[in-house]
This record gives C-alpha cells, sequence and structure tokens, in this order.
C-alpha cells in the first residue's frame, strides 16, 4: 500500500515536471536560454526572468538570515533545557503555527508588517523585498523550529551524558556536541523551511510590491520587487489563452520547481542522515 | 580519618523518581583506591546509585537525592556545589561505549580541552599518557587522526575509559562497562580495573556476581530499595591485623 502511494507521488511529480517541461517549450524557442537572464518583461514583447529569480533568490535568503538565530536559538532552549510538558506544549504552538494559512500571513503582513517598515526606516512604500523577506521568515519559523527541535532531540541521550560526565557545562554540552552531531538534521530543517518559503505566493504577492525588477544597486532591500510565485499569481488568470505570455509563466514555474525540488531532496537527505 | 580510608560516604540516603524511592535509608562507606562492585538485579537501582554520585541525575526529571552524600570529604548534594569541578575529579565510563564523531585522538583529548589550566602540560603526552593506562596506545598510536568509529565495540570501550583518564579523576565511576562486550575484550577491560586501582577508586555497577569477585575487594548489594555493604575482604588501609 506505502508502495502504491509512493508511486503514485513519484508519478504525479514526474508528470508534473514533464508537462512543465512540454508546456514552457514555445518560450525557449522564442526567447533562447536567455528567457532565464533577460532582465525585462513586456507580456506580448519581451520575456525575461531574472528579476523574478533574483526576487525568489534574496526573498528567501532573506527569510533563512534572519530565521535562523530565533528558530535554532528556540529549538534548542526547547529541546535542551524546557521541562517535558513544557516542550510539548511549546512544540504544539508552533506545529499549529505552522499549518496557518498563508494569506493570514499575508494580511498581517500588509496590515501591520509593512506600515511598521515603512514607518521605522521612513519609506514612501512599505512593500519591499525586506517586508516579503521578513514575513516569510515568520512564516517558516515554526517549520524550521520544530524541525530543528526534532533534530537536536534525535541526538542520543548517552551522548549527552557522556559530556556531561567529562565535566563540560550543559550550555558546552549543547555547543560542542549535540548541536555539532545534529547538524545535518539541522540544516535539513532549514532547506525544508527554504523550500516552503521560496514556493509560498500569497503572503508574498500582498507585501512585495509587485514590480518586475532587480533593484538598483542590486542589494537595495528597501526597494520593490518581484519574486516567482508572486509573478505567476499576478499573471495566470490574465494569461490564460495567450500562448507565449502562458508559457513563458509556466518557464517561470518550472525553474521554481527546479529549485524547490533541489532544497527540499537536499533537506530529506540532511535529515535522513541525520537520524 | 575517615575522609583519608573514604572516598565516599553515604548516610541515610533516599533516591526517588517521582516520590516513588528506588533506594531507601542507604548507609555505606567506599575505600579509596579499591575496586567496590555494585551488585544487584536489574530496575533495582544500581545506575541510579552510581550517577547519584557524580550528580549526573540531575537533569531527570522528578529525581530527588536525599540524605548525606560526601564525595572526597564534600558533600555533594549541597545546591551550591560546581558539579563541572566534581566532575573533574570523579569521572565516568557507561555501558555502550560513546564516542564522539572525531579522531581518536580529538576523542581522548575532548574532556581536557575543557579542563586544562591555561599553562597545562603539553595534551599529547596526557593523550598517550591515557592511551596507554587504557592498554590501547600500542593499537592505535599509528592511526591517531583517524575516526574513531571504526574502533571494534571493545576498543572504543578502553577509548571511552582513555578519555575519561586523560582528565585524571581520582574517582572513576564503571556503569557494566562490559556488558555491550565480547568475552575477550570484557577481560581487557578487567585487567584494566585492576591496573587502575592503585591510583583511582573505582566503583564498578555489574550484573554478574562472578566478575564482581574476580575484581573487587569491597561489594555494595542493592536491592529492595536497601543498600547492604558486605564485609571487606581485605584490610582497611591503617588497620592493624592483632
Amino acid at each position: 500500500m506505502t508502495g502504491l502511494a509512493a508511486a503514485i507521488s513519484a508519478g504525479t511529480i514526474g508528470l508534473l515536471f514533464v508537462s512543465l517541461v512540454v508546456e514552457s517549450v514555445p518560450v525557449f524557442k522564442t526567447e533562447g536560454v536567455a528567457f532565464l537572464w533577460g532582465t525585462d518583461w513586456f507580456a506580448g514583447e519581451v520575456y525575461g526572468a531574472l528579476p523574478m529569480i533574483y526576487g525568489s533568490l534574496i526573498v528567501t535568503g532573506l527569510a533563512v538570515v534572519m530565521v535562523l538565530p530565533f528558530a535554532l536559538g528556540s529549538a534548542i532552549l526547547t529541546s535542551e533545557f524546557l521541562s517535558g510538558r513544557v516542550r510539548l506544549v511549546v512544540k504544539a504552538a508552533m506545529e499549529l503555527l505552522a499549518g496557518v494559512p498563508g494569506i493570514l500571513y499575508g494580511l498581517m503582513g500588509i496590515a501591520l508588517l509593512a506600515v511598521w517598515v515603512r514607518d521605522l526606516f521612513g519609506l514612501i512604500d512599505g512593500n519591499t523585498l525586506f517586508t516579503a523577506g521578513l514575513l516569510l521568515a515568520v512564516m517558516i519559523l515554526p517549520t524550521v523550529m520544530t524541525l530543528a527541535e526534532d533534530a537536536l532531540r534525535a541526538v542520543p541521550g548517552e551522548t549527552r551524558d557522556t559530556a556531561l560526565s567529562l565535566g563540560l557545562t550543559r550550555m558546552e554540552t549543547v555547543m560542542q556536541v549535540v548541536v555539532p552531531q545534529a547538524l545535518p538534521g539541522l540544516a535539513g530543517a532549514v532547506f525544508l523551511g527554504l523550500g516552503r518559503a521560496m514556493g509560498e505566493t500569497i503572503a508574498v504577492m500582498l507585501v512585495i510590491g509587485g514590480i518586475d525588477r532587480i533593484p538598483q544597486p542590486w542589494f537595495d532591500l528597501f526597494a520593490s520587487g518581484q519574486n516567482i510565485p508572486s509573478k505567476i499569481g499576478r499573471e495566470a488568470a490574465e494569461a490564460l489563452g495567450f500562448d507565449l505570455q502562458w508559457s513563458a509563466l509556466i518557464a517561470l514555474g518550472l525553474v521554481l520547481f527546479m529549485m524547490v525540488m533541489t532544497l527540499t531532496t537536499a533537506g530529506h537527505f540532511l535529515l535522513r542522515k541525520a537520524r | 580519618m575517615t575522609e583519608n580510608v573514604y572516598a565516599i560516604q553515604l548516610e541515610n540516603v533516599r533516591l526517588s523518581y517521582s516520590g516513588k524511592a528506588v533506594i531507601d535509608g542507604a548507609s555505606c562507606a567506599i575505600r579509596k583506591n579499591a575496586v567496590t562492585a555494585v551488585v544487584g538485579p536489574s530496575g533495582s537501582g544500581k545506575s541510579t546509585l552510581l550517577r547519584t554520585l557524580c550528580r549526573m541525575n540531575d537533569r531527570i526529571p522528578g529525581f530527588r537525592a536525599e540524605g548525606s552524600v560526601r564525595v572526597l570529604g564534600r558533600v555533594i548534594l549541597d545546591p551550591g556545589i560546581m558539579v563541572y569541578e566534581l566532575l573533574s575529579r570523579v569521572g565516568m565510563v557507561f555501558q555502550k561505549p560513546c564516542v564522539f564523531p572525531k579522531s581518536i585522538y580529538e576523542n581522548v583529548v575532548f574532556g581536557l580541552r575543557f579542563h586544562a589550566s591555561p599553562n597545562g602540560e603539553n595534551f599529547s603526552e596526557r593523550a598517550e599518557r591515557a592511551l596507554r593506562d587504557a592498554f590501547l596506545w600500542d593499537e592505535v598510536k599509528d592511526r591517531l587522526d583517524q575516526p574513531a568509529h571504526i574502533l571494534s565495540q571493545g576498543q572504543q570501550q578502553r577509548l571511552a575509559m582513555a578519555r575519561t583518564l586523560a582528565v585524571d579523576p581520582e574517582i572513576l565511576l564503571m556503569d557494566e562497562p562490559t556488558s555491550a562486550l565480547d568475552p575477550k575484550s570484557s577481560n581487557a577491560i578487567e585487567d584494566l580495573i585492576l591496573s587502575l586501582k592503585d591510583r583511582h577508586t573505582i566503583i564498578l555497577v555489574t550484573h554478574s556476581v562472578e566478575q564482581a569477585e574476580r575484581v573487587a575487594e569491597d561489594l555494595i548489594c542493592v536491592d529492595d530499595q536497601t543498600v547492604c555493604h558486605k564485609p571487606c575482604q581485605r584490610p582497611l588501609p591503617g588497620e592493624g591485623t592483632g
């Protein structure tokens, strides 16, 4: 039964991949591989994916940088220092938060976060790459934290006992023994969080600004931008029936698919290695 | 006087998990530089007793130790005691050898790195001495930089002992160190225990009464929440024979 379910899942992913490839052929025939590094996107004229690829990478990277200290810190606190009952309460709360729909985060982002960012940094518009990264960090925090906590808990108790018996403090034991041994699992947790961040559509669409350009200079995080899911979300409905625009959006989907699959596969591989 | 003779003294000790006593009213004394075996049926509290001597049970939820436990003259159940200092004088070897995913050399000096004084002696010398003491030097001297997990189970247990010995503890607590080993490796560990007793006080938890009789001078029996100290088989240091 499990084998059948696995075969159906693998078959679905395979079919999805093939259909993405087939449907993106027209835009690659027209634009060539320049589609991947073209910076202009004008429907009906030219299709360049780089601003969206850049937006996806920068927003996801920002989210990871912002989420890492909090997720790892709270995972260490929960796994190593909280009592059993409190730990279960924290875990349950985090798992609940991980299940909150993206649209709710998006509404919170547009109503609060974008306003705070605008006021705090004196911007004209609070819908920026930074806001999107910050919102994504909040969204993936529960996922990364619970998976990281699982990875820390997977380190055998004997390892902790051995380190403590050698006279290490609890903090030294955690930092010198437990975290290094849990590293593959922690990396897996981050990669899976990254996968979720990269594929998130609606929340990001509401706060990223929706402008298809790479900021000048490229590291200006307080400029509006665009990422792949947001671009597809905005244009999919109007592109139906326009062959090349539709194909360009599907090609964007293919790029996203490859990026997310790479991250998720790496994450699962690392988590399995940790166990 | 007693502090010169005894490394550990227990008086009316009660150990419990969530209020349920594992050991109640235990009193006994353990001689310095001798091997004392702790024997008893499974679940009788042997390991709990052993781990109490170095406060390793502290992080177990619901665990409580009451009474007086003196280790090397210090009352160790006092909440103000520095457990990390205690653990530099009391080392512990566990049932299953646990090697860190590091090289053989790094495993040996692991604890040392956290205890060495700023002008401490050379780690390499300390590592070599610990490995020689653990009868492991000849087997690993040419591959110290190789990962420790490539060693056999018996070698890993001796490596764990070398790592503990490197810190130079006065008391060695051993929790069934041979239970996961084949007979040959068990014999090697028993020889090692006998070779160490002149310089260390050794307390060995074991299921095997035969093993206890082979290596130990004193016996502590733990059963039904009680601890009984069998008479010494040899005179205490300083005791007259006539």
